[in-house]
């Protein structure tokens, strides 16, 4: 068979994010987490340049990874969670949860391979990929076209700005 | 004819006129006496001039009638009355007798407190035996009827103060209601298929082959029915035995009511159904007749009570009277019975004398009257006698030898001769207890009776007494009767009533039935053939010999026995004991009844009250606790159950709230967890 | 050119997605939870991304812009909060923070 550097490319990056994922939400120390989430988001990076998208490669590489991680980061560093071992018991809710995501986990397995029928979603094993937009599109996209959500979400921004600083901000007792 | 009208309802009209007036005029004796004697005399001077109307055949029937209501076409209620010649007999009859009766009774009953409401009944009686004598319709006859059966019982006791009396007249009262019940279901069989009750019209349709319900054994089953009502009023077997016992009424009544006219009500009726009558019903009352009238004079042999073997010998002459009504000798029925009134109101009021006489006794043992004294009272005594026994040249001769042939021939005809041997038999005991009666009074002088004289009444008014008893000796002897003393066919009474016959329109159900092929009854008697009256003649002189043979014997045994202690009539008495004791006893009826109903009904009523005391109070009881329990049971059931209910579904409220609480459970996880599952709930109904 | 087919993003999205479920609703650290809602976006973000490429959504791609902007914005104000909470329950766990409780 032949060796497809892209399915090569998709089936390990895929593979990282997971193990990433995995390590994120079963590691009882939050910084091991927080390394994981690091491998997760480069393998989700990694996907989206290995699909001709370089906007959103730099977009995730540097907002994701190097704004909210960072941020939680800091946060675990202020909150002094060095060596902090959460030690959670197994509760009912465990369990409960365990059974929601298997029947959840074994419809959506059913739905993606039966999605003939509900989503009217034919099978593409040759892919003829569409073109990503390059920055200089993405640009002109938002301007021309959502520059309504374009200002919508700078004031967000700046709410959110606002908003946090004035949640985290001590008081003055 | 207006003046024959007229006079026809003066008897009626005075009858009642009379009996209205005694009612309410207040009471003084002589007043009383006075309206008596005018209106029962009225009534007689008119029945007498109708009688001789119709003895010098001047006479023709009257009809009247009272319509009482017409029901569009189905059912009418006319009061029909005829007097043809044979009612005017009877009706002269009553008249002369309840005439007698009451002059009699004047003096018998002189020192009575209620006498006005004696005399008060006593019209009512007799109006009503008019009545009944009258009445061609139903009906009227049966209302007639229960109001002579009231006065019967009123009279009966009417010394009230005496326990014997008042229990007689309740006895008489009852036995007869026993009848009227028979009597008043024939009424309704007959209006219900006839639309009407008029006897004429019911003979008419009967005539036309319409019986009731079809079916020709109801016409037989409706008259027996009514002669269960003649049986019951004329004391036949089974129902005599309030007959002896009404004796406890002052003897004038036992003379009227129960000797002349009240007891021959029953007769009268049989002899108005005579018309519509089957021979299977006729052979019932033959029957009927027959065995009363052995068995009454059997009875009569042992009593010693000069009312009680009056009452039998009425019981007996009633039963051929029945019997000769049952041979179809209806002629003769009425003209023995005729006969009978006078020479047993004679005896009856001859008794009272007597027993006047002795102040109170009536037992025969005890009383001995001198013949010399008192010669009327023997000789009425002993005309009457032989007039019981039918001896020649005296009235019932010609009556009772006739029934006594008519027997015969009807025995020999089907070879069935119970009905001849036992009126043969009969009229042999008639004639001891008869004469045993008139030796024991008047020949055989008892040595240690401390009632050995008669007081002699000088201050009474013997004539009252004597008189009513001559006239009706008179009358016992032949010359009422025919001409010529031994010949039956040529009495004019006999003659009248026989051609009475062809107008009551007689069908031939009686004469049809003359059918030797039929062997369940009797073969009737055509009394209209030549055959017949061929066999009259040539039977006739055996049955004259025979009953002289039988009234020989009878007589000369009463003789032996009473009259010169020649037999010790109680060795005889000894050796036939078993005989003695069941004649004694009234053939142990009474004993028998008392059984039946008396003690039947005291059994029940104790039963009942066992029942009552024993399971309807225990059940009551038993209801009772178990309401207890039950109230026990309501209470356990609130409790528990239904409080318990509300704490149930407090308590699963409380559970679910808790349940349900837990969902509030403050942590955030909690709730996305859920806000996902529901999510994911949704995404699948969707997708689905 | 590849066997890559849209099932196969849809497939690692969903298992993405899926872990982040699990760390949010069941880890008792609400940093974790921090972590797992970031992963549920970045599965949200995958999606998009595959059905701009193969269903010519052309909208996906600057979805995926405004996804991670809300993203940025929404993990700041969430640390603050978790501050906060810090602060007055003097825990991460989040099951501390149960005074709404009934």
């Amino acid at each position: 068979m032949n060796f497809n550097i892209y399915d090569f490319s998709f089936y390990s990056l895929s593979f990282f994010s997971v193990i990433g994922a995995i390590g994120a939400v079963l590691s009882r120390r939050i910084f091991y987490a927080l390394a994981s989430l690091l491998l997760t988001l480069i393998s989700i990076a990694g996907i989206f340049i290995l699909f001709d998208s370089e906007f959103l490669f730099l977009i995730q590489i540097l907002i994701y990874i190097g704004g909210i991680l960072t941020l939680i980061i800091f946060a675990a560093i202020f909150l002094n969670l060095y060596n902090v071992y959460n030690d959670e018991k197994k509760s009912f809710g465990y369990w409960f949860g365990f059974l929601i995501a298997a029947i959840f986990s074994s419809f959506m397995i059913y739905l993606i391979y039966n999605e003939s029928k509900f989503f009217n979603i034919e099978t593409e094993r040759v892919g003829n990929l569409i073109s990503s937009k390059k920055i200089n599109e993405i640009g002109k996209e938002l301007i021309e076209r959502y520059i309504a959500l374009f200002h919508l979400f700078a004031i967000f921004l700046l709410a959110a700005v606002i908003a946090s600083a004035s949640l985290a901000r001590k008081e003055k007792n | 004819m207006a003046t024959i009208n007229l006079i026809f309802f003066s008897i009626p009209l005075s009858a009642i006129v009379g009996f209205i007036l005694t009612f309410i005029v207040p009471k003084k004796i002589k007043r009383i006496y006075f309206i008596e004697i005018f209106f029962s005399l009225i009534t007689l001077l008119s029945s007498l001039y109708l009688l001789i109307l119709v003895l010098s055949k001047n006479f023709s029937s009257i009809h009247f009638s009272i319509d009482i209501f017409k029901l569009n076409s189905n059912f009418d209620l006319i009061f029909n009355y005829q007097a043809n010649k044979t009612e005017i007999y009877l009706i002269f009859l009553t008249a002369l007798i309840s005439f007698l009766v009451r002059l009699y009774s004047i003096e018998y009953l002189k020192n009575e407190e209620r006498l006005k409401n004696y005399f008060v009944v006593l019209s009512l009686f007799v109006l009503s035996m008019y009545g009944i004598i009258l009445s061609k319709n139903l009906f009227s006859l049966y209302i007639f009827w229960e109001l002579v059966g009231f006065c019967s019982y009123y009279l009966i006791g009417f010394w009230r103060h005496k326990e014997a009396a008042a229990n007689a007249a309740k006895k008489a009262f009852i036995v007869n209601r026993i009848g009227d019940i028979g009597f008043f279901l024939s009424i309704l069989i007959f209006a219900s298929t006839y639309k009407t009750l008029d006897l004429g019209n019911i003979s008419n349709a009967i005539g036309k082959e319409i019986y009731p319900f079809s079916q020709k054994e109801f016409l037989f089953i409706a008259l027996l029915l009514a002669s269960l009502g003649a049986f019951a009023k004329s004391a036949q077997m089974p129902f005599y035995v309030w007959l002896p016992d009404a004796m406890e009424g002052p003897t004038p009544i036992s003379a009227l009511i129960h000797a002349a006219t009240m007891v021959a009500a029953g007769v009268i009726l049989i002899s108005k159904l005579f018309a519509i009558s089957t021979a299977e019903f006729l052979l019932i009352v033959a029957y009927i007749g027959t065995i009363t009238a052995l068995a009454a004079s059997f009875i009569a042999l042992s009593q010693n009570d000069i009312k009680k073997i009056l009452a039998y010998s009425t019981i007996s002459q009633l039963g051929y009277m029945f019997a000769a009504l049952g041979f179809g000798a209806y002629s003769l029925a009425l003209g023995h019975l005729i006969a009978h009134a006078f020479f047993k109101a004679g005896l009856f009021l001859s008794a009272g004398y007597i027993i006047h006489l002795f102040e109170g006794e009536q037992n025969i043992k005890k009383i001995f009257i001198d013949k010399k004294k008192e010669k009327i009272l023997f000789f009425s005594f002993s005309i009457f006698s032989l007039s019981l026994c039918g001896f020649p040249f005296f009235s019932s001769f010609l009556t009772k030898d006739s029934i006594l042939n008519f027997s015969l021939i009807f025995s020999i005809e089907n070879n069935n001769y119970f009905f001849s041997a036992s009126l043969f038999l009969a009229s042999l005991l008639t004639s001891f207890y008869t004469f045993k009666l008139f030796f024991q009074i008047f020949f055989n002088k008892k040595e240690h009776n401390f009632l050995n004289h008669a007081r002699h009444i000088s201050s009474d008014n013997k004539t009252l007494y004597l008189a009513p008893i001559a006239i009706f000796a008179v009358l016992s002897l032949f010359y009422i009767f025919s001409s010529t003393p031994f010949d039956v066919n040529r009495s004019f009474v006999l003659n009248d009533i026989t051609s009475e016959l062809k107008l009551l329109a007689i069908h031939d159900f009686y004469y049809r039935h003359i059918d030797n092929t039929k062997g369940d009854f009797l073969n009737a008697l055509d009394l209209n053939s030549l055959e017949f009256n061929q066999k009259y003649i040539r039977y006739h002189l055996l049955t004259t010999l025979l009953s002289l043979l039988m009234f020989s014997i009878g007589i000369v045994f009463a003789a032996i026995l009473y009259i010169k202690n020649i037999l010790n009539p109680e060795k005889i008495k000894k050796k036939l004991f078993f005989i003695y004791k069941l004649s004694e006893k009234k053939l142990y009826f009474d004993e028998l009844y008392d059984i039946i109903f008396v003690d039947l009904t005291i059994y029940l009523s104790r039963f009942a009250a066992f029942i009552d005391k024993n399971i309807i109070d225990e059940t009551i009881e038993f209801v009772s606790y178990s309401t207890k329990i039950i109230a026990l049971l309501a209470k356990y059931l609130d409790k528990y159950l239904i409080d318990g209910t509300l704490h149930l579904i407090a308590f699963i409220f409380e559970f679910l709230g808790l349940l349900i609480r837990k969902i509030q459970t403050g942590k955030v996880q909690t709730y996305i967890a859920l806000s996902v599952l529901i999510m994911i709930i949704i995404y699948i109904f969707i997708t689905n | 050119m590849t066997s890559i087919s849209l099932q196969h993003f849809l497939i690692l999205s969903f298992i993405l997605f899926s872990l982040g479920t699990y760390a949010v609703i069941v880890r008792k650290n609400i940093l974790v939870a921090l972590i797992g809602i970031e992963l549920i976006l970045n599965a949200a973000n995958l999606n998009f991304f595959a059905f701009s490429k193969f269903k010519n959504y052309q909208f996906g791609e600057l979805a995926i812009i405004f996804v991670i902007i809300i993203a940025a914005a929404e993990a700041a104000v969430a640390l603050a909060i978790f501050i906060n909470l810090y602060r007055n329950f003097a825990s991460i766990n989040p099951d501390k923070a149960n005074t709404m409780k009934e």
